[in-house]
């Protein structure tokens, strides 16, 4: 499979020198979802803004083999896209139509194309009928939607979501599940939501106080109590209704 | 209304006033201030001439009176406070005017410099009112950007707007959690309650403003606001330019 994120010896400490990320090494492959697990400030934000020349830590972070350096971040932001924690970060624009175009604006695409791209990405995420709409003027849940075609509509080949189910509604929430479940390419989801995780993840790395304390199929963390529990987590309750269906039978 | 037809369809507005291009808009609003701040004190005939032009503008632009005066009201106070240090002025004749050639009365210089800022002012922030309202504000940071207003002005005022509505709810969260908790206090002890919150709201403002800059790096912004909507100069504008500035310069040669 091919790689299309690699990071080597990544070190990163803000200014204040109050969190670290240390030596993280990992290794994502093209099409898989793939999930960053942790308590909360365990450095999953920090190691997501890193991925696309946010932060710039010092290692070595390669993008569909584009080693990240200064010069060629644009080129890397279009590779990668960011869905943040919190829509009203996102969201910016007098109009749902704007917030959706701004990104293809930025990549300099014509006007036909942009407005091919925002429409196909409001189809995307069931939003199409508010196109027109003031984003203050939505649900939490329809701001998410919203923050997620602000993404779709730049194209990326790496797709990241920053707790994308951080203040929804069961309604909402399950929503948002098929959404990222019908989303193609590759998905990196950070999120303490570990019901999410095992739903709809292949592979997970664990993070806490900003070092990778494990990484491995999904079964083989989201099911280790022990890890979990030590790490301030829970094993998801989707994950113990499976195994001990699996085990009935 | 929905996909493509968006854009032709935020273009389609209701009045005369709505199609003139923005940044005409703003030229003639700068024009007019000029003419208006010159305009001597005692020239009160020219004063009532720059009224009844507002109001016809207020007329073509189909706009609510009552939206205009509730607007102004709120500033008024401001123009007032400026306006009264004209009243305390050392040299304070007593002052012949025409008015029209109809009547003429006496009045205090200062009192006259006085009505007549405040008036000046007022006009030119009816006139700002009635641009802003007729403006869809995307159009507006547009032709301040095609009139070479400093980048940092345009975004300062485009998020002021776009974030007053998210950050007047941190006010009021912030607002709620101190509530909750309040039963009542000393009028010193509620001052030092209040710069708390002035200083928690201006730690999450720049914290938020961390996060959208954040959001907006991510999407590949590099400090150029790029925008779909043209801002072409038709046959309309410039006749109507051509004939709002001869109307004033008719006004101020009088």
């Amino acid at each position: 499979m091919k790689k299309v994120i690699e990071i080597k010896n990544l070190n990163y400490s803000y200014q204040n020198g109050n969190f670290k990320l240390k030596d993280i090494n990992l290794d994502i492959y093209e099409n898989e979802t793939f999930g960053i697990i942790g308590p909360n400030g365990s450095g999953k934000t920090t190691l997501i803004l890193n991925l696309n020349g946010i932060l710039i830590g010092n290692g070595e972070i390669k993008i569909l083999e584009i080693k990240i350096n200064r010069k060629n971040i644009n080129e890397i932001r279009k590779k990668i896209g960011i869905v943040f924690q919190n829509p009203d970060d996102q969201l910016f624009s007098l109009t749902v139509f704007d917030d959706v175009a701004f990104g293809p604006l930025n990549l300099g695409l014509d006007k036909e194309n942009i407005i091919d791209r925002v429409n196909e990405a409001l189809k995307e995420v069931n939003m199409i009928d508010f196109i027109n709409y003031f984003p203050e003027h939505l649900s939490f849940g329809e701001k998410k939607k919203i923050s997620i075609a602000t993404v779709l509509s730049m194209k990326p080949d790496i797709m990241i979501f920053d707790e994308p189910t951080i203040g929804l509604d069961p309604h909402s929430r399950k929503n948002l599940l098929n959404i990222l479940k019908n989303l193609k390419g590759t998905k990196i989801i950070a999120s303490h939501d570990l019901d999410m995780i095992y739903e709809l993840c292949d592979r997970v790395v664990l993070i806490n106080d900003g070092k990778i304390i494990k990484i491995g199929e999904k079964n083989e963390i989201l099911l280790d109590k022990k890890l979990l529990e030590d790490n301030f987590l829970e094993v998801p309750l989707t994950a113990i209704l499976k195994k001990n269906l699996t085990n009935k039978n | 209304m929905t996909e493509a037809n968006f854009l032709k369809d935020k273009n389609k507005k209701k009045s005369f006033l709505y199609n003139i291009n923005p940044a005409i808009k703003l030229i003639i609003l700068i024009i007019f201030t000029i003419f208006v701040v010159t305009t001597k004190s005692y020239e009160l005939n020219k004063f009532i001439l720059y009224l009844l032009l507002i109001i016809l503008l207020i007329i073509i632009s189909k706009i609510s009176i009552k939206k205009i005066i509730l607007n102004f009201l709120n500033i008024l106070p401001f123009l007032v406070i400026v306006s009264l240090s004209i009243l305390f002025k050392k040299s304070d004749e007593l002052l012949k005017i025409n008015f029209f050639n109809l009547f003429t009365f006496y009045i205090r210089e200062n009192l006259l410099n006085f009505f007549s800022m405040l008036f000046k002012s007022s006009l030119s922030i009816i006139f700002l009112t009635i641009i802003i309202l007729t403006t869809e504000f995307n159009f507006l940071i547009k032709s301040l950007e095609k009139l070479y207003i400093p980048k940092f002005f345009i975004l300062t005022i485009f998020f002021v707007y776009r974030y007053l509505f998210v950050l007047s709810k941190e006010i009021k969260r912030i607002e709620i959690a101190r509530d909750s908790r309040y039963f009542g206090g000393a009028f010193i002890r509620q001052i030092k309650v209040y710069a708390n919150i002035i200083a928690v709201f201006l730690l999450r403002s720049i914290e938020r403003s961390e996060r959208i800059y954040y959001s907006m790096l991510s999407r590949c912004y590099d400090g150029n606001i790029r925008s779909l909507y043209d801002l072409e100069f038709s046959k309309k504008d410039i006749i109507f330019s051509f004939i709002f500035v001869s109307i004033i310069l008719l006004i101020k040669l009088i």
